[in-house]
């Protein structure tokens, strides 16, 4: 298998006596859009920050394209583009002179090269005025292009999404697609919005407490389990009847002309068969697949935090 | 480096508040040297002679009393050669020429040098942490010590520029206010019991330099407590405030022995040359000494903080 682009091993990171950190594992695969997901506090941010060398670690090994952080930063770092939390940049410099500073503190990035990125994010007739009078969207994609200037293989981007519009959001997952599926680079991506990971990320992580809890492929994520499912019949009664001969311990509830239970899709199948075959009129079948974001929360309540 | 470098001027040279510094310095000092114009407009060109002539007979009187301390005789001694030499090769004092006022002016102004310098130390290092562009600084192929040396560097380089600045200013403002005349007339200093010229350019970029040492030092204070506190008007103020208040304090506590390990009684290093140190005792090696444990302290903390300290803004 190829070395994935970024490894965590252990990774644990404590402040005094407490530990922000706990033991955490986990690789992203080379072309992916990798989601960071947890609520606030959870410990994305420091994570992060940790894995760009902002912050220093206290246990454990973070390896970028095989190379320690710790020990061998400057190389390690150089595959990294990124922006963590708010692009900040100078204001009082020009978009372009913001670009140039950070394109001087790399090797071989052309004038030509700074040119295509602000291209790319569409800030040409702008570029040359100072960042002061740039909407937050237009900082944004800024950030973008500083982070893509030196043909980074792992782009960072801690909750990219903040404060930008319904119409820049959609503007950045587009690039995330282009980046990912055109230049093949990978990226790690944080956020506490579930809807816009479910849009963005081929595989998602949850933490909560500083703890790992799951890791998983999105498509995993929307097959497994059971599906709440509503059956619109004639004869409820009947049906009835004939559900507990089928599924014995199958919780169910009745509503008028309609019947309520969970199951696999499968079972979803079966059933519909043992109605049509027993005469039972069906005339819809409404499946309400769990979402994201009900699956997120059961599984971050289980960890006894509520959720407000 | 090179490029750090340019990135790091450009930071300082493209803010309005750099160019507002440098203008209100060159207009100071040409309001200043039009006031002194104004006030004293006489150079006494001609009876400088006559000035001298008094002067050195009064030195040479004063040596006369045999209870003079022996530094002061000295001093007495160098005066007297000084203004035999003037008179017999017929060099005219400095203060009969433009050098005078612009001497003086350089020196006192280089106070307001202080302040612009440790504005823009106080700032290079905080500045980006307020306002959160440390961390696109720190997340480049770039190790944090070349990193805080750029910002050093390019700090001590700003001072340099605008002393610089002042110089030229001083010199044009000097020179049309009172007339260039004189201006090819040297400074005179002693070596070894004997009298040598200096050309007077040189020689006030030796006195820039003498001053120099302060505003490197309070500028390297600025820079740290920068570093420390990561805030600017925290590093302005205390900086600023320690510069003026050891004016102050210094001469008053001179009488305590343990003044002599204190940076500010030891960066004015003109005062081993006259050999009338604040504090008795105190050698020239002595004041290197304490100015450079300074210096590496300082600049080893700003280090250490800088490179160890984790960035969460």
């Amino acid at each position: 298998m190829q070395q994935p682009i970024l490894k965590l091993t252990n990774v644990t990171k404590r402040i005094g006596k407490r530990t922000i950190i706990d033991q955490m594992s986990f690789e992203v695969p080379r072309g992916e859009v990798f989601g960071f997901l947890g609520p606030n506090g959870a410990g994305k941010t420091t994570t992060i920050r940790m894995i760009v060398g902002l912050m220093s670690i206290t246990e454990g090994e973070i390896e970028i394209n095989g190379e320690s952080i710790r020990t061998n930063y400057e190389q390690a770092i150089s595959y990294v583009g990124g922006i963590v939390e708010n692009p900040e940049m100078y204001k009082y410099l020009s978009g372009y002179d913001n670009l140039l500073h950070y394109s001087r503190m790399h090797k071989g990035i052309s004038k030509q090269r700074i040119m295509e990125m602000v291209e790319l994010v569409g800030l040409k007739s702008r570029i040359h005025d100072k960042v002061k009078s740039y909407s937050l969207g237009m900082r944004q994609r800024l950030g973008v292009a500083q982070a893509l200037l030196h043909k980074p293989q792992l782009l960072i981007l801690d909750e990219p999404t903040n404060g930008l519009d319904p119409a820049g959001i959609r503007e950045l997952r587009d690039y995330l697609r282009v980046l990912t599926r055109e230049q093949g680079i990978s990226v790690l991506v944080s956020s506490h919005l579930l809807a816009e990971m479910e849009l963005m990320c081929d595989r998602i992580a949850i933490i909560q407490d500083g703890k790992l809890i799951d890791v998983r492929m999105l498509s995993e994520y929307k097959q497994e389990g059971l599906n709440e499912v509503t059956f619109q019949i004639d004869q409820v009664e009947a049906a009835c009847q004939l559900l507990t001969i089928i599924k014995p311990n199958l919780p169910y509830k009745l509503a008028e002309g309609s019947l309520l239970f969970s199951a696999s899709r499968e079972e979803i199948a079966e059933v519909n068969t043992h109605f049509v075959k027993a005469n039972i009129k069906v005339y819809e079948i409404k499946v309400h697949a769990k979402t994201l974001e009900d699956q997120f929360l059961e599984m971050t309540q289980k960890g006894g935090v509520k959720h407000v | 480096m090179f490029n750090l470098l340019r990135n790091e001027n450009m930071k300082i040279y493209r803010r309005a508040r750099t160019w507002i510094m440098l203008a209100i310095l060159i207009g100071i000092t040409i309001l200043s040297s039009g006031l002194m114009a104004h006030y004293s407009p006489d150079l006494s060109n001609n009876d400088w002679r006559v000035e001298e002539q008094q002067s050195l007979q009064m030195n040479q009187q004063m040596m006369n009393d045999k209870n003079l301390p022996a530094q002061v005789r000295e001093n007495l001694q160098r005066a007297v050669q000084t203004s035999e030499y003037r008179l017999a090769n017929n060099i005219p004092p400095e203060s009969t020429s433009m050098w005078g006022a612009a001497n003086q002016l350089i020196v006192n102004l280089m106070q307001l040098v202080t302040i612009f310098v440790v504005i823009i130390a106080g700032d290079i290092v905080a500045n980006e942490f307020s306002t959160g562009t440390i961390k696109l600084l720190a997340i480049r192929p770039i190790s944090r010590t070349k990193l805080l040396l750029s910002k050093y560097v390019a700090t001590m380089a700003f001072g340099l520029t605008t002393l610089a600045l002042l110089f030229i200013v001083t010199c044009l403002s000097v020179g049309i206010f009172y007339g260039f005349e004189g201006s090819a007339i040297p400074h005179l200093y002693l070596v070894d019991n004997a009298v040598k010229e200096m050309n007077m350019v040189f020689y006030i970029w030796n006195t820039i330099g003498y001053h120099s040492i302060s505003i490197i030092m309070v500028a390297t204070l600025a820079f740290m407590i920068s570093t420390i506190f990561r805030s600017s008007s925290m590093a302005i103020g205390i900086s600023i405030f320690t510069f003026l208040i050891s004016q102050i304090l210094v001469p008053l506590l001179a009488r305590f022995e343990w003044m002599k390990y204190y940076l500010f009684t030891n960066v004015d290093l003109t005062q081993h040359l006259e050999g009338l140190p604040i504090i008795e005792g105190m050698t020239l090696g002595f004041s290197i000494s304490i100015i450079l444990i300074y210096f590496i302290i300082m600049n080893a903390v700003s280090w250490l903080v800088f490179n160890k300290r984790d960035i969460a803004v």
